[in-house]
């Protein structure tokens, strides 16, 4: 899905190469294994690029963080990855969850 | 394309909230360059009246290769990116691009949200701004409409 020099920034730094992301991903699981990506509404493409609306769910519960993903797309894989975290909705930073 | 946005984005939110307050060096003048790089380009090019001025907002702040993505085409280079927006600003010449909340920077991207419409009035249409920078110039600038409100 990604190519093998993908191109991945996010507000952890830049992680270059498929290899690099495996391992990143890999620990990310490991650390927090009940957390998921939901994507929200219409995933939007044209062109080489897509955006796609998030938030993360916590073992089944949503806990307010979202943002949004940039992808760039080259000869069917994933080229570039631009990952934006707008931050914690409202209410669940007022349920103390943004610390 | 789900499949794959749910594996891209599986990050532990713990860290990712951590490090939206943690400063690393070169961080905020990396930030710095982001958010004035976006600014300059919906205000002092696609919101600029003067096309002399526009031309020369572009010289400035795009890299020679830069590649601007809208809905409509792919531009690339300064010559071609002053053609969509000599034609964005002959199609609606009072319109202006107004900024919706904060700029979000990471390493060498960020984003902007705006809004396009008559100064001063609700804008008209919304959408994002993802920007890739080269050097301290734009690199890239992928935009985005947002979808009719229902």
């Amino acid at each position: 899905m990604c190519d093998p020099n993908v191109h991945f920034a996010s507000p952890r730094g830049i992680v270059d190469g498929r290899a690099e992301l495996e391992k990143m991903f890999d620990e990310i699981h490991k650390k927090s294994p009940g957390v998921i990506f939901q994507d929200i509404g219409e995933i939007e493409a044209h062109h080489d690029i897509v955006r796609v609306h998030w938030a993360t769910i916590d073992s089944g519960v949503s806990n307010g963080l979202n943002g949004d993903d940039f992808l760039k797309i080259k000869n069917g894989k994933v080229s570039e990855v631009y990952i934006i975290v707008n931050g914690w909705t409202k209410a669940s930073a007022a349920n103390g969850q943004e610390k | 394309m789900t499949a794959l946005a749910a594996t891209a984005l599986s990050m532990n939110p713990i860290s990712v909230s951590g490090l939206i307050h943690e400063q690393r060096e070169g961080d905020v003048q990396m930030a710095q360059t982001v958010e004035t790089l976006l600014r300059g380009n919906i205000h002092g090019v696609f919101s600029e009246p003067d096309a002399a001025k526009r031309h020369k907002a572009i010289a400035r702040l795009w890299a020679d290769d830069g590649v601007f993505v809208d809905h409509n085409d792919r531009y690339e280079g300064h010559a071609r990116i002053a053609l969509a927006a000599d034609a964005l600003n002959k199609k609606f010449p009072n319109f202006i691009f107004t900024e919706r909340g904060e700029i979000i920077a990471i390493p060498g991207a960020g984003k902007l949200n705006w809004g396009f419409g008559l100064a001063g009035a609700e804008p008209v249409i919304t959408g994002s701004d993802v920007l890739v920078t080269k050097g301290d110039k734009i690199g890239a600038i992928y935009t985005f409409l947002d979808p009719p409100k229902k």
